[in-house]
């Protein structure tokens, strides 16, 4: 009893952590990690890359449906959530035939009614002929809109992991409505807007997105975003821009059959140079805030996704992509996506209750079209 | 042989631990309460193998959310001594159906190109020719305008026209064609044919030309491209081409087909139009040897130079040795000059409103 009372301290400590144990033990329940990882070694998406180049040589460029699909078929195999892989069941006739579609159903006629426009100015009708062309840019973007979400949507129904598949909930038409605002909303404001918009478009997005029968959210605002975004704007500004403008001011006031002073060309050069360096790496201390953001407020079901990635390891990201693609004439392409899909799975969890028992397949229909709008667009996917 | 999986069939994200027994024609798979389903051995197909052969996801062939996953030392191997699929690489991912499906699409290709080429030889027939003289005048009032406008009238401009009336009435294929003659007011020596019967010289042209007969025999020329609808064959041919490379990406590889093909017909034509400017020059009794000395003047000499030959052979008013002599073989003599020496004066300087000969 004494022996208690004395070493009460010590034992008190004791107690506290033994009542803390079955307190800390649910809360692992409810924190409980699904692992998302990326195995394997990125050099092994080399040798599919070679092959695509050869075979896309042969074809005229018309292998690389089949190309791109071999690509995401190794990627997503090697994207393992708890333990078990990513399945790509895309295929390239399917995304050849749907190319083909959009191509004679929108792009021929687009580009018909762009011809008729042009020949109604030069028959001296440029208002008709203008109007026209203004109504077909709006109808671009709008497809160029549906283009972003379709191709989503192709491949979230596209991947299976342990058999069941992704989809989204929409057709897409509202989300291009919306893309259109949005865009011109940004061009509207100088790109100012720009954090607004682009969390708007990811709310919209992720909110659609479902994999079986689980729904993605998100619901934060953008006006955490502004701070960083700003920061990076004024910075570019200050020491991107205005140098660059101050010392090609020479340049610029040239009169015509003037030779410019050979210095004053090797500082334009500098200038320019710095600029191409200086703005990305800024607006990477804002990208990489609007990762964490994006991923960390989205949940699947009831878990949560967070990002933990570092602002140098995206520039390092970046630079190493840069001279992969440049150095290889765009052939190591595919190496470059692998290493964005390695970092965002290498940097992402999903942590919190997540009753698998219950998720079942989506009743999502699994798209018949494939990525012909977006192919269209060239809008650079995986 | 059996061995123990996980199980998935889209109703639940969870695995059910399950015992796989598999022969070379059967796949039958059993929980604790017995058998879930069972397969015939041909319809398994192999979804997924990591590299060591320690795992291995199989699907069923028509039950898309069907996954069995096994893993263990040697799996795939066990596997695939009843299951000779599961040894293979995984559908569509080899080397031999890549190959295959580039075969396809080469031929494919070629096929297109084969249509195309035939086609293009119809295809600008179908266009109505009261449509393609409406097109051809809104094509020519931009244009004029793009090159300067044309020039003031001028009395001068009256030669132009009995040259012309000259040539047409020459040859009963060119008698009943309506022809628009248009003077651009424009440094650059040039002459083309719009669709339509829409002729149009430049100034720079009528200035630099040695004779009468020249600016004659380059208006034979033009009315050749006329009279065989080239331009509309090329404004089809162009787009149909556009139609087709927007198949193939990679531009760079696409432009290159494009303008090799276009620069190949565009050859095709000239010596098409020179061929029809020799018969109605001879029609009209005037030589052709004028005509040969404008293109001599125009690149010509350069031929015995190798690359300045490439550089023409790409240019797109190719001037070669061969066309030169042609039309200084096909040269059947001259009649009548075609205008007075005063009457070319004045034609030549119909532009030049503000100057007088002398200062020339």
């Amino acid at each position: 009893m004494t022996e208690n009372g004395s070493g009460s301290a010590p034992e008190n400590g004791l107690e506290t952590v033994a009542k803390a144990v079955p307190e800390t033990a649910q809360e692992y329940q409810s924190e409980e990690q699904h692992t998302i990882e990326y195995v394997g070694d990125a050099a092994d998406i080399i040798p599919i890359a070679i092959k695509n180049l050869i075979f896309n040589i042969l074809t005229l460029s018309l292998y690389r449906f089949w190309g791109r699909t071999e690509v995401r078929r190794h990627i997503w195999s090697n994207i393992r959530i708890k333990g078990d892989p990513l399945e790509y069941t895309g295929t390239g006739g399917e995304m050849f035939i749907s190319f083909l579609v959009v191509t004679v159903l929108v792009f021929f006629p687009l580009t018909g009614l762009f011809f008729w426009a042009q020949l109604l100015i030069e028959q001296g009708k440029p208002a008709t002929g203008g109007a026209l062309v203004m109504v077909l840019y709006i109808a671009f973007l709008w497809l160029l809109g549906l283009a972003v979400y379709r191709a989503q949507r192709y491949r979230l129904s596209r991947t299976r992991w342990r058999g069941v598949r992704g989809g989204m909930q929409n057709k897409g038409y509202g989300y291009a409505s919306a893309y259109l605002g949005y865009i011109l909303l940004l061009v509207f404001t100088f790109g100012l807007t720009y954090p607004f918009v682009a969390n708007q478009l990811w709310k919209m997005e992720t909110n659609d997105r479902m994999f079986g029968s689980g729904r993605f959210q998100y619901n934060a605002g953008s006006g955490t975003l502004y701070k960083s975004f700003f920061i990076a704007f004024v910075v570019v500004m200050l020491f991107g821009y205005a140098p660059f403008m101050y010392v090609s001011w020479d340049l610029f006031a040239l009169e015509p059959g003037q030779q410019p002073d050979p210095s004053s060309f090797a500082w334009f050069f500098v200038a320019y140079l710095w600029l191409l360096i200086s703005a990305p790496v800024a607006f990477a201390f804002f990208y990489i805030k609007q990762l964490e953001h994006f991923w960390s407020n989205m949940y699947y079901a009831d878990a949560r996704f967070s990002f933990t990635g570092t602002v140098g390891e995206l520039i390092k990201l970046h630079i190493g992509n840069f001279f992969i693609v440049s150095f290889t004439f765009g052939v190591l392409g595919p190496l470059a996506q692998l290493r964005v899909v390695k970092f965002m799975a290498t940097h992402t969890s999903l942590t919190g209750p997540l009753d698998l028992a219950a998720i079942t397949q989506s009743d999502q229909p699994e798209d018949a079209f494939g990525e012909g709008l977006a192919e269209g667009f060239d809008i650079g996917t995986i | 042989m059996q061995l123990d999986a996980r199980y998935f069939d889209g109703t639940s994200l969870n695995p059910r631990h399950v015992q796989v027994e598999v022969s070379t024609d059967l796949v039958t798979i059993r929980d604790s309460d017995g058998v879930v389903s069972s397969h015939p051995a041909d319809r398994v197909l192999l979804m997924f193998a990591s590299h060591d052969g320690t795992r291995v996801d199989l699907g069923i062939d028509g039950l898309k959310d069907v996954r069995l996953m096994l893993e263990g030392a040697g799996v795939r191997a066990q596997l695939a001594q009843f299951l000779p699929q599961v040894g293979k690489s995984i559908r569509g991912d080899s080397f031999a159906a890549a190959a295959k499906i580039s075969a396809y699409l080469a031929g494919g290709a070629l096929l297109i190109a084969l249509i195309f080429w035939q086609l293009e030889k119809v295809a600008y027939k179908l266009v109505p020719e009261s449509v393609e003289a409406e097109f051809g005048e809104s094509l020519a009032e931009g244009i004029v305008l793009d090159f300067g406008g044309t020039c003031r009238p001028s009395p001068a401009e009256d030669s132009l026209k009995h040259m012309l009336a000259r040539l047409q009435s020459a040859s009963p294929d060119y008698r009943d064609r309506t022809f628009t003659l248009s003077v651009v007011d424009n440094k650059m020596e040039n002459a083309f044919a719009l669709p339509g019967g829409q002729l149009v010289l430049t100034r720079g042209l009528l200035e630099q030309a040695q004779s009468a007969e020249e600016v004659a025999g380059v208006l034979a020329h033009e009315m050749g491209h006329d009279r065989k609808r080239h331009s509309m064959r090329g404004l089809v041919r162009v787009v149909g081409l556009s139609v087709i490379g927007t198949l193939f990406s990679g531009s760079d590889v696409s432009q290159l087909a494009q303008q090799m093909v276009s620069l190949t017909y565009s050859r095709a034509m000239e010596t098409e139009a020179d061929e029809e400017a020799v018969v109605l020059l001879a029609a009209a009794n005037i030589s052709s040897l004028p005509l040969a000395g404008f293109f001599e003047r125009h690149g010509g000499a350069d031929d015995d130079d190798t690359l300045t030959q490439f550089g023409t052979y790409l240019s797109t008013h190719p001037a070669s040795r061969t066309r030169m002599e042609f039309l200084k073989q096909s040269d059947t003599g001259a009649g009548a000059p075609v205008l007075t020496d005063a009457e070319w004066s004045a034609l030549r300087l119909m532009c030049d409103t503000d100057a007088s000969p002398s200062e020339r």
